[in-house]
């Protein structure tokens, strides 16, 4: 059975961003990129399937400008198969004049990205057709846009069963079905789904293996395909973002909390001030 | 008393030193108010107690001054009446040089906690000497500076107390000591070197007496420019060959001839790309191999260069939570804690390394303690993450390629350079989770650094302290207690506990300083022990030319053993200067210079 497996290149998850003077978006205070923390997991997962034998064949795939294929890099290193890369850049929409403002192949701010979860559930729809895939597995939201929707709307552009927030996937070789616990605000719900299907990773589904060098050496030697939109039958406008984000504003600064010296001002200013008696 | 147990020589309380009384308390209040001044005997104990709680002291008050004109009322006053004072940071020492010995008051500098001034084309910082060393990291962090220095206790020591003992940490090897860092000081003294401007009111009156060039810094404590007992030496300039470079005695002077109360430092600009590594040597000699590729090849992007032993990490593993050895399974580590963890989900890959079973029973013994191979990290700061991540790639395909490495990771983000670096920077935590620690801090040749340790683990194994072997299985009231390897394990109500018995020798540090951190950890310190450890360790390293201590200081532990490293004409000198600085001996007393 073979695996496809999305990988997001992002912010580093360390990185304190904050808003840009332009309010157009957010800028890193560090220029440091690394896989979304959450598409780490589910290659991680995709990894120990393989290794269980469960899985045939780990395929990486990346959609987004050139730089991201440092990305598809370090997942090869991790144990994939093959890598990927589907460039989609700001400039694949010059032309169409549809997008924000016309970016370089460098990381882009949040409202220049071409990358919205619609547009990449078309792609990976595709992909999960022309390779064959018996389980789709991704990070369940990146950690720039916080979506948490390519999931979804890929299973149901699959028409597939989708399993979201997956913290535990029991699934054995040649099994028809995967178990899969998810993590919901009332607690764990546990779903049977049979395959072919499309599970989302949160925090708890495994700790991501560290990559070690000799895998590292190995995966630099490894090729990474190029599979631009036109091979996958898409066009631009299949993929070019539909929303715009307008604005980015800071939230509102806490106030400080004030002391109060006694039971009774305590009483008193909760009733006169904070209004909640 | 404590300080006796862990000393050869005896040390008696001056008698010429004053006790403290009601009067004195009642000025202490007076000038600083009853918020500054601390007698509850429960607050008092993190005032008299080390970190490593191996030292205690009896003071029965403790000082929190806010401005250097208080710091300076208070010497003026404790030198009057013959109290002595400790000089307190953020009490993170190692060598006992920060706690009293018997009753000297502590003077802390938890309330001088404020930035002065930073200037951000320069990235010079002025801040008062109590400023907690990682609220300036981030204060200049988020100008885009670093501190020059970095070591594990940041979140707790002040930066006068890393100028009074001239602390190294983990970046030295790039960013230089403090001695080349520091590039002015403020500095209280015991006594004053020129006689009070004639008629001053109450103590401290702002006089606009202010010198030439002085820092605003200086301008807001303009009164006590007009004081004798102040040294102002708070510049921020780069080049300053005027007259004999005072500052310099003040940095590593362990708070003994002054209280420092304001620095000014060079920040670095902040790195734009950091490179992470963790590599696994076979041999200590492949990790010099290692350490010379890094030179090379890394040079002027190398930041820091750090090594420790498998000891050092299966302690950091199992006495720490969430601490991993990026380059052993997981599974491997969880068996070491003696916790069966339920494995992954999906499985995982099963692989438990060294022949460690996880479980009920607890842990096979053996392996832990030798020296099975040796890890390092290294990490580079450099202003382009190509070129960066270049350096690093060749290097890496080198030092696998030569065998000098067998085995590694580079971090890919920075959640896995903080594990890898919680790994190093746990050691000293773990150690003291375990038990008794007797800790040293040595220079040597490099080459030589790990002889000590191994010599020492054969010598204390020798005299019957190595770590236990053999498997004893006995009932104590009721609970089957099983020791092997050193390890008790016991079940106690459904419960695994671990109780480590046998003496370890672990060795780690900077070796790209010629810098050892070597540790022997015992489940109770014992004398027996401490004359197998004393004075051989010190010998070792005279004969190699090396230093006693290398960063940590000399403080109360190694006060006898300066003659080690320092010749009779050097330590005579330095009884001189304190003598001149500090006629009555009242600062930070019993501590480096060896007692007559």
């Amino acid at each position: 059975m073979k695996v496809l497996v999305a990988v997001k290149r992002v912010i580093d998850y360390a990185v304190p961003v904050r808003v840009r003077p332009d309010k157009a978006g957010v800028e890193a205070l560090l220029p440091k990129l690394s896989m979304n923390p959450f598409c780490e997991i589910a290659l991680e997962e995709a990894v120990r399937l393989k290794e269980k034998g469960v899985a045939s064949e780990v395929v990486a795939v990346s959609v987004g400008p050139q730089h991201f294929q440092d990305t598809l890099r370090t997942a090869l290193a991790m144990g994939a198969d093959r890598a990927v890369h589907v460039p989609l850049a700001a400039d694949t929409f010059a032309a169409a004049g549809a997008g924000g403002a016309a970016g370089a192949g460098g990381p882009p701010a949040a409202s220049e990205s071409p990358l919205q979860p619609l547009g990449v559930a078309r792609v990976l729809a595709a992909l999960a057709g022309r390779e064959g895939a018996g389980l789709v597995l991704l990070g369940k939201q990146a950690i720039d846009d916080d979506c948490n929707q390519t999931g979804q709307m890929l299973a149901g552009l699959l028409g597939w069963p989708q399993a979201t927030f997956a913290s535990r996937l029991e699934l054995d070789k040649g099994a028809a079905a995967a178990r899969v616990t998810r993590e919901v605000d009332g607690g764990l719900e546990v779903l049977s789904l049979p395959l072919p299907a499309v599970i989302t990773a949160d925090l708890r589904l495994n700790t991501p293996r560290f990559v070690t060098l000799p895998a590292m050496m190995r995966a630099k030697k490894r090729p990474i395909e190029s599979a631009p939109l036109e091979g996958l039958g898409l066009a631009p406008h299949d993929v070019a973002p539909a929303l715009a984000v307008i604005g980015v504003e800071e939230p509102p600064t806490r106030a400080a909390g004030t002391r109060v010296g006694s039971v009774e001002e305590l009483v008193r200013r909760l009733r006169e001030e904070a209004r909640v008696l | 008393m404590r300080a006796r147990r862990l000393l050869h020589t005896a040390i008696e309380r001056r008698s010429a030193f004053a006790r403290l009384s009601e009067q004195d308390l009642a000025f202490f209040q007076s000038i600083l108010g009853n918020s500054g001044v601390i007698t509850d005997a429960d607050a008092l104990v993190p005032f008299n107690q080390d970190w490593q709680k191996k030292y205690e002291g009896k003071s029965r008050v403790a000082l929190r001054p806010r401005s250097t004109e208080q710091v300076s009322e208070v010497l003026r006053y404790c030198s009057s009446r013959r109290l002595a004072v400790v000089p307190q940071g953020g009490n993170t020492g190692l060598v006992g040089g920060s706690v009293p010995v018997f009753d000297e008051v502590v003077l802390s500098t938890a309330a001088m906690n404020k930035v002065l001034e930073f200037d951000e084309v320069s990235g010079t910082l002025v801040a008062q000497s109590g400023c907690v060393l990682a609220a300036l990291d981030e204060h200049v962090g988020a100008r885009g500076f670093m501190m020059p220095l970095d070591l594990g206790a940041k979140g707790s020591c002040h930066i006068g107390g890393n100028v009074s003992t001239n602390a190294g940490g983990l970046r030295l090897v790039r960013y230089g000591s403090l001695h080349g860092s520091v590039l002015g000081l403020e500095v209280v003294l015991p006594e004053p070197l020129l006689p009070p401007p004639p008629s001053r009111g109450g103590g401290g009156g702002s006089s606009s007496g202010s010198s030439n060039g002085a820092t605003a810094s200086a301008a807001a404590t303009a009164g006590s420019t007009a004081d004798g007992r102040v040294l102002d030496l708070l510049r921020t300039l780069r080049k300053d060959n005027t007259g004999y470079d005072l500052k310099q005695l003040f940095i590593g002077a362990e708070g003994t001839l002054g209280v420092v109360t304001a620095v000014a430092i060079q920040c670095a600009p902040r790195p734009a790309s950091v490179q992470l590594a963790l590599l696994a040597c076979p041999t200590f000699a492949a990790a010099c191999t290692t350490l010379r590729a890094a030179r090379r090849m890394l040079g002027e992007v190398l930041s820091a260069v750090e090594f420790l032993d498998s000891a050092c990490s299966d302690l950091a593993t199992a006495y720490l939570d969430g601490v991993r050895n990026p380059l052993l399974p997981q599974d491997a580590a969880a068996a070491v804690a003696g916790l069966g963890e339920a494995g992954d989900t999906g499985g995982g890959a099963a692989v438990v390394a060294r022949g460690r079973g996880g479980g009920e029973e607890g842990l096979e013994g053996g392996g832990v303690g030798d020296d099975r191979q040796f890890y390092m990290v290294v990490e580079t700061h450099g202003s382009d993450a190509d070129h960066d991540t270049q350096k690093m790639e060749r290097f890496l395909e080198h030092v696998m390629a030569e065998g000098c490495v067998t085995d590694g990771t580079l971090a890919a983000s920075e959640a896995q350079a903080k594990t890898i670096w919680r790994l190093r920077e746990g050691i000293a935590e773990a150690l003291a989770r375990r038990g008794a620690v007797y800790k040293y801090d040595v220079s040597l040749p490099t080459a030589v650094m790990y002889d000590l340790v191994e010599v020492l683990r054969q010598r204390l194994g020798a005299a019957g302290f190595g770590p236990e072997g053999g498997v004893q299985v006995r009932r104590e009231g009721g609970v089957q207690v099983r020791r092997e390897g050193g390890v008790q394990v016991r079940r106690e109500g459904g419960v695994q506990v671990r109780r480590e018995e046998g003496v370890q020798v672990v060795g780690y540090g900077h070796i790209g300083d010629g810098n050892l951190h070597l540790n022997i950890s015992a489940p109770r310190y014992d004398d027996d022990l401490l004359h197998q450890i004393e004075p051989y360790v010190y010998e070792f390293v005279r004969q190699h030319n090396g230093s006693i201590s290398a960063e940590h200081g000399i403080g109360l532990m190694k006060a006898g053993a300066l003659p080690y490293s320092k010749g009779p004409v050097a330590i005579e000198l330095m009884r001189r200067i304190k003598e001149t600085v500090d006629p009555y001996g009242i600062l930070n007393p019993y501590k480096v210079l060896p007692q007559r």
